[in-house]
């Protein structure tokens, strides 16, 4: 079966201090694939994720130019364009960060975190919910009897496994990732590793990478990001 | 030569806290020896019985307790008017404020903390003749009025805290929510003010002793030696803080100034007692602001 286009940029462009860190990109990305990007420190590869959710926009100094459109709910999107709000985007386009950023509040809430922003109120509502999710991303078995815990004791690599299954939690069909293992051990990699093998199946995957072995063993899509522009390397 | 200098640093930050902290247990000790004497049933109620005082049977006239009754009805009124205000504005400085906006509110909000309290009390004053002669014999010196100046007083102290706390918050931790859906308002609601509620506290305990000390601004604006319980926001009061001024700089006989230290430690009881109020209102909001 043949993949559907998912991500488009056309001329993408962006500036941050004055500074030009991306150049002219054209980029065509397909559904259900995980795209790793890997370059240098500092080139922008972090920057480069903040365009596909309009993350960097909430720090000012930032100019962007371009086009980038996202297949959302079957229509490619102009995510810059007035008819979709940055919030709804948000939704769409999940992000996991490099270091895990699990919210101060208990494991429950955290997961629960971006139905509350749906508006579902009850904890009777989303209990269900939570459960399944936490089971996805292999950490049920681990967390159930501390829930109520603060979800910032937990070790590294159950907490970075605990973001994903927040950005997971409103179906997002996009997941941003920027170094999701950097900050974990061997151990906590492989399963975080394998987890996003299992989720293309859902979505599409966009990952910034340093590891180069990692990017071989679970990468469809590989580009380099240097001298502010994106090169494919398979 | 730099060990020795780093020794001497650390000895003078050991040195001011151990002196900081013996000047404070001295000023207690010293409040204690001179006041503790007369602190009692007798100080608070006069020679009505307390239950009669508190269930408003009787008027209790040789006691301080409409003076702590005034003083509490007035920082609560204080602090319930320009937490609300203080709060939002301090929300507007720290996320949505830029530019020549935000340094000239900056500018602005600390002239008004640096304002000598005379200085509001003389505003607070001027407002109440305005307010006369727009509603002759219906208003004049009053607890509202009071409440309002030094409300205006403690206004700097909730906005600068409010914008240093949520300024503080971490990069990371700011763009969690946002990354997730949560429009600004979500995230400050959500996250960066239950996050931030010990710090945001931390002004107002900070609002609260200085509701309660100033003497200057009611002196101008609704307190007097003797006035009762307050009844309605539009009578005169009293208040713990001008009973001290009033007896330490009046006082007929040695036991009328011990009255007067006396009086020192009952306002210090009732700070504490504002404080504890303060942090049940804390935790409470803590648990209501974060659902599930």
């Amino acid at each position: 079966m043949s993949k559907e286009i998912k991500i488009i940029t056309e001329k993408l462009h962006f500036a941050y201090q004055g500074r030009a860190v991306l150049e002219d990109i054209d980029l065509t990305l397909l559904d259900n694939s995980i795209i790793a990007v890997t370059g240098p420190s500092g080139t922008g590869k972090s920057t480069l994720l903040s365009v596909f959710n309009r993350l960097w926009e909430e720090s000012s100094d930032g100019v962007f130019a371009g086009q980038v459109l996202i297949r959302l709910s079957g229509r490619l999107v102009d995510i810059y364009g007035p008819e979709l709000p940055v919030d709804a985007l948000r939704r769409k386009v999940g992000m996991v960060f490099q270091i895990p950023n699990p919210l101060p509040m208990t494991i429950f809430k955290n997961i629960a975190f971006p139905l509350m922003l749906k508006g579902l109120r009850t904890k009777s509502e989303v209990a269900g919910m939570v459960e399944t999710m936490l089971t996805r991303v292999h950490l049920f078995d681990e967390v159930k009897d501390r829930l109520n815990h603060d979800a910032r004791s937990l070790s590294g690599g159950q907490q970075q496994r605990l973001c994903i299954a927040r950005a997971l939690m409103v179906d997002p069909e996009v997941l941003l990732l920027d170094e999701p293992t950097s900050s974990l051990d061997s151990k906590a990699s492989e399963k975080i590793e394998d987890l996003l093998v299992e989720l293309k199946e859902k979505c599409t995957l966009l990952m910034v990478s340093h590891y180069q072995d990692q990017v071989r063993r679970i990468a469809d899509e590989v580009y380099e990001l240097a001298d502010r522009q994106l090169y494919r390397m398979s | 030569m730099r060990r020795w200098f780093e020794r001497g640093i650390v000895f003078w930050s050991w040195g001011s806290a151990v002196l900081l902290l013996a000047i404070l247990l001295s000023l207690l000790s010293y409040l204690v020896y001179r006041g503790g004497g007369v602190v009692g049933i007798g100080l608070v109620f006069g020679d009505v019985p307390p239950f009669d005082a508190l269930l408003l049977r009787r008027q209790v006239f040789s006691g301080l307790f409409p003076a702590i009754a005034g003083t509490f009805a007035l920082v609560l009124l204080a602090v319930g008017l320009a937490v609300p205000v203080g709060l939002a504005a301090g929300i507007f400085m720290a996320e949505y404020a830029e530019g020549q906006i935000k340094w000239l509110l900056t500018v602005l909000f600390d002239v008004l903390a640096g304002l000598p309290s005379i200085v509001v009390g003389l505003a607070g004053f001027s407002l109440t003749l305005i307010l006369h002669q727009m509603f002759p014999g219906r208003l004049g010196p009053c607890l509202l009025i009071s409440a309002l100046a030094i409300g205006f007083l403690i206004l700097p102290y909730v906005i600068h805290s409010t914008q240093m706390a949520l300024e503080s918050v971490p990069p990371a931790l700011r763009r969690t929510a946002l990354a997730l859906g949560a429009t600004r308002l979500e995230n400050i609601r959500q996250v960066l003010l239950p996050t931030r509620l010990p710090d945001l506290l931390g002004g107002v305990i900070l609002a609260i002793g200085r509701a309660a000390e100033d003497t200057a601004v009611i002196m101008l604006t609704g307190v007097v030696a003797s006035a009762g319980l307050p009844r309605s926001l539009f009578e005169q009061f009293e208040a713990l803080p001008f009973y001290i001024y009033y007896i330490s700089s009046q006082y007929a006989d040695p036991r009328e100034l011990q009255m007067g230290f006396g009086a020192a430690i009952l306002l210090l009881v009732v700070c504490a007692l504002l404080l504890v109020i303060a942090f049940i209102i804390q935790q409470t909001l803590s648990r209501r602001l974060s659902r599930f």
